[in-house]
């Protein structure tokens, strides 16, 4: 195989010959100027009809990346915002019902204290009453008692004596006879 | 490929395929502009880079790209990133040179790539019942010298011409001489300069050339072995070789040279727009 391809070689560098050698580097100005045209007009063909409009759509993406980077960016901002405001609205609510509460029960408590305090003043005054009203029955029932203590004991006398008594006469006798009576003990002998 | 086919006779001389006949005789005497297989490789890849160019880059556009506009901006972020922008110094001279650098990349990539395609585009012909046809070959317009040194002398023109245009001939040519040099060295370095600058010239048309003759000789020597020795078990190893280069040349060399060439091209004229950028 070594041979085989050495021989090959050897086969393709005689059958160069240097008519077509040359050729390989020949420079030739015709086809130069062939290559020049064909590729400017190549050249201002893509220019007029095919960067431009390629270009206009990378710069308008751009722009619409950029917008939408933007847009982004102020949304992120706003609902920080609307996070924060969110935030102190929910500390507010709480410090808000917080006070409530604390009003409320500043309120029930004074609420409780009142009543308890009216409930308290009505019973006294209501006691008071009723030891005015036990007292002025229990005064009235006593002057009915020595009323008719006098009137029995003025019966008695006019019997024992025989005679009537004038109207000062039985006003003395009764005074006297009253005075005499202890009626604190027998209120409390009943 | 004629010239394969050509070695069963025992004459195999792959070269042959780059010889240019005229298919058509416009010679006016102090130039000859007849019509060969090259120009019609030219013309062939012009018509195509205009039609992939438009197909890409043109029709169905919209904010939100099908496969084909992707790939459309794909060439174009290429070369208006890799390229303009990162060699050209300011918006003014992106504006004006990209679509230059575009087309130069677009056009040389096409012309490689129609190199390595099989077409009925040759000097020979064979006969199928009485009817004269041509012979299938490869062959690339860019494998031939004049070829990319007239795209060479274009770019060398443009750089110069820009040179002079945004600093003036005198401060221009000023730029050239790096500063700190003695007077007594200016002259050599500045002739120094002028050989480098047309070394570029050939560098820039010769590399692109070189390169893609190289590929098409490699593919027809391997291919051409089994014809030369007429044995068919060279196929075992011609063909997988010959393959193996010629999936090389198409995925990679293509590539590389025109994009090599067009970032070239940017360099160039970036570094004459603006000597110290």
């Amino acid at each position: 195989m070594k041979d085989a391809l050495l021989s090959a070689t050897v086969l393709a560098q005689e059958t160069v010959s240097e008519d077509t050698g040359s050729e390989l580097i020949k420079v030739v100005p015709g086809l130069m100027v062939w290559t020049a045209v064909v590729f400017l007009i190549t050249f201002f063909i893509l220019k007029k009809v095919a960067f431009g409009r390629i270009s206009g759509m990378i710069e308008q993406r751009r722009d619409r990346i950029a917008e939408a980077l933007d847009e982004a960016d102020n949304a992120r901002t706003e609902a920080r915002a609307l996070l924060e405001e969110h935030r102190q609205l929910i500390a507010d609510a709480r410090s808000q019902a917080n006070e409530v509460l604390a009003e409320a029960r500043r309120q029930g408590d004074a609420q409780r204290d009142r009543v308890k305090a009216e409930a308290s003043a009505d019973l006294e005054r209501r006691l008071e009453e009723n030891a005015k009203t036990i007292e002025a029955e229990n005064r009235k029932l006593l002057e009915q008692v020595r009323r008719e203590v006098v009137e029995l004991t003025l019966i008695a006398a006019e019997k024992v004596t025989g005679k009537t008594l004038d109207a000062d006469d039985q006003r003395r006798l009764i005074d006297e006879a009253v005075d005499e009576i202890d009626f604190d003990q027998i209120a409390r002998s009943n | 490929m004629s010239a394969v086919l050509a070695a069963g006779d025992g004459d195999f001389e792959p070269q042959e395929e780059f010889v240019l006949h005229p298919w058509i005789d416009l010679d006016f005497g102090f130039i000859d502009l007849s019509v060969n297989k090259a120009v019609v490789y030219l013309l062939v890849g012009a018509a195509v880079t205009v039609i992939l160019g438009i197909w890409l880059m043109r029709f169905g556009l919209s904010l939100r790209p099908s496969k084909r506009q992707t790939a459309g901006e794909a060439v174009y972020e290429l070369v208006y990133t890799q390229m303009a922008e990162s060699s050209l110094p300011h918006k003014r001279a992106i504006r004006t040179w990209f679509p230059y650098i575009a087309a130069l990349f677009l056009f040389i990539w096409v012309v490689n790539i129609i190199g390595f395609i099989p077409l009925p585009i040759s000097d020979e012909h064979f006969y199928i019942a009485g009817v004269k046809l041509p012979t299938w070959g490869i062959y690339a317009a860019t494998a031939n010298l004049s070829v990319t040194l007239s795209l060479a002398l274009l770019t060398f023109v443009g750089t110069h011409a820009e040179g002079i245009r945004y600093n003036g001939p005198i401060k221009y040519l000023k730029s050239w001489i790096p500063a700190g040099v003695p007077t007594a060295l200016v002259g050599p370095i500045f002739g120094l300069e002028i050989i480098s600058q047309f070394m570029r010239l050939i560098s820039l048309s010769v590399r692109l050339f070189a390169n893609m003759l190289a590929g098409h000789m490699l593919i027809l020597v391997f291919i051409g072995l089994i014809f030369i020795f007429e044995s068919i078990a060279l196929v075992i190893i011609a063909i997988p070789v010959g393959t193996i280069i010629y999936i090389f040349e198409v995925a990679i060399v293509v590539t590389i040279q025109a994009f090599v060439f067009a970032l070239l091209t940017a360099i160039y004229l970036g570094g004459a727009i603006e000597p110290d950028h």
